[in-house]
């Protein structure tokens, strides 16, 4: 917007012409801001130059709202979104994470696409994303843990990333890869899980039109605590299948390794849908703490998106395959 | 070392007024009804150890502690209290059909169940009138205490996804107590 209007001020002072159509005159008010116009374009131009991490995260993202994507209901405070995070390879303390994951570097980074698909190969991060405009959608987030929120994450649609590697008929899943860095990471150095984290998804679970892949939140860039510089968001599911940081994407024949999965099958499902009818021994799941309230509320079939996602498992029983 | 009693109360009330203190300078986090469970939970546990460990510290180092006994015990009781109210308030709406339904469908909240409900009658009875009305019933029911702090260890045990540092610390702590109250038997029939 800024960039338009420093052309149309150039055009107009450049302009040889003595009569001017009234539409080209500058209105006064940004006529007299011109300068801080040329100031903020210069920054920004300087910034997309040479970016370091602080500035990657305090920079706008462009995005178009995607109206379809909306809730009727309160957005998460940005503050418990970015202070309250389950980022075990940093900290086990939610409050922790921040702060452990602040120097975590986010740029240069690479994704390694591989497997059942024609265009492997290791792809630059901020290349790749290029080519898909960014959208902002509101979706609904469960933690495993009975607590909830309400985000405007900034993304494009896996399906759209997805097809661009033209994965192969016999591409049956699609895993994902977080990055292992022990010295970024340092609970990496401990088997609290069998790292690195380690996702999948059924193959029409990752082409569902839900599922989205997200560089950002609030309009920002992600910040390292919420799974910096790229991550999933699958809304029907529980959070813990929203892998963070990813580093690898493997279209397979079959199943992939889920991290929670492999560590406690009984309570962490490869499915792992929002269900309140399966009883999980630690967390009540027909229930959830919306943050920011005090009493739980009802939790909702795939966490409110039945109507979009429930054909994908209307041959399944849902209570064993969980 | 023997205090006077209201400063042992106050001390025994200072993690409370800290949570207080948090809850005004907005240190709760995102999650402030699971971070006042959590803290509640965890101050009621180490009063219990504390209270445990009050007999051999008594016997062996200062016997004056044992006038503490009482009033940390009791602490415990009012910790507990306001863990449980905050479970009952905001986890399960005061609904006893609901309470019911998790007490069975998860082992963790049947344990603190049953610790809390048998700490009610040692609550109850922690007084002068009580201890001379029940005279040896009234040491055979106090040692149930060992049995709360079990359940409250295996609650506090299956709410963790992991066993870290801490939570083996707990099970060393409470298994060294249990030694030695077996030890000191031993000793004492010898």
């Amino acid at each position: 917007m800024q960039i338009f209007l420093l052309q149309a001020i150039m055009r107009i002072t450049i302009n040889q012409q003595n009569d001017l159509k009234s539409s080209e005159i500058t209105p006064e008010n940004i006529f007299l801001q011109r300068r801080q116009f040329i100031k903020n374009a210069a920054v920004f131009g300087a910034l997309c130059c040479c970016e370091n991490s602080l500035a990657a995260f305090q920079r706008t993202l462009f995005y178009q709202k995607n109206e379809k994507y909306d809730l009727n209901e309160r957005l998460t405070p940005k503050k418990y979104i970015t202070e309250y995070n389950n980022f075990f390879e940093f900290s086990t303390q939610k409050k922790a994470v921040k702060t452990k994951a602040q120097h975590f570097i986010t740029d240069p980074w690479q994704i390694k696409v591989s497997g059942h698909a024609e265009k492997t190969g290791t792809y630059d991060l901020y290349t790749l994303m290029h080519q898909f405009p960014l959208e902002q959608r509101i979706y609904r987030f469960r933690c495993i843990e009975a607590w909830s929120m309400v985000v405007p994450w900034v993304g494009v649609p896996l399906s759209k990333v997805l097809a661009y590697f033209k994965p192969l008929q016999d591409a049956k899943y699609v895993e994902f890869k977080t990055l292992y860095d022990p010295q970024q990471m340092p609970n990496q150095k401990i088997k609290l899980l069998d790292w690195p984290y380690t996702e999948g998804l059924r193959i029409d679970e990752a082409m569902h039109p839900l599922t989205l892949l997200v560089t950002g939140v609030y309009g920002k860039p992600l910040a390292p605590q919420n799974g910096a510089p790229v991550r999933l968001i699958v809304p029907w599911k529980y959070g813990f299948k929203s892998i963070k940081s990813i580093v690898s994407i493997r279209f397979t024949q079959h199943q992939p390794v889920s991290s929670w999965h492999q560590m406690i099958p009984e309570e962490y499902g490869f499915y792992a849908n929002v269900n309140p009818n399966v009883r999980h021994p630690k967390w009540q799941q027909n229930k959830e703490r919306r943050l920011g309230k005090f009493f739980k509320q009802k939790t909702l079939m795939f966490n409110g998106y039945a109507n979009e996602v429930a054909s994908l498992y209307q041959n399944m029983n849902l209570l064993e395959n969980y | 070392m023997p205090l006077p009693k209201g400063l042992l109360i106050l001390l025994l009330l200072l993690p409370l007024f800290y949570l207080i203190y948090q809850g005004f300078t907005e240190q709760y986090g995102a999650n402030p009804i699971q971070y006042l469970q959590q803290q509640t939970g965890t101050t009621a546990w180490l009063l219990l150890l504390l209270t445990l460990s009050i007999t051999p510290l008594a016997r062996h180092i200062e016997h004056r502690l044992r006038t503490f006994r009482r009033s940390i015990g009791l602490s415990v009781f009012f910790y507990a209290v306001l863990h449980v109210l905050l479970y009952l308030i905001f986890d399960q709406d005061l609904q006893f059909n609901a309470l019911l339904e998790d007490i069975v469908s998860r082992p963790f909240i049947s344990c603190g169940a049953i610790a809390f409900i048998l700490l009610i009658p040692l609550a109850l009875t922690s007084n002068r009138y009580a201890q001379r009305k029940m005279a040896m019933r009234w040491k055979l029911l106090h040692q149930m205490i060992y049995v709360i702090a079990t359940s409250v260890l295996l609650h506090i045990l299956w709410s963790v996804k992991w066993i870290t540092l801490v939570p083996m610390l707990y099970v060393g702590l409470l298994l060294g107590l249990l030694l030695y109250r077996v030890w000191y038997q031993r000793k004492k029939n010898v």
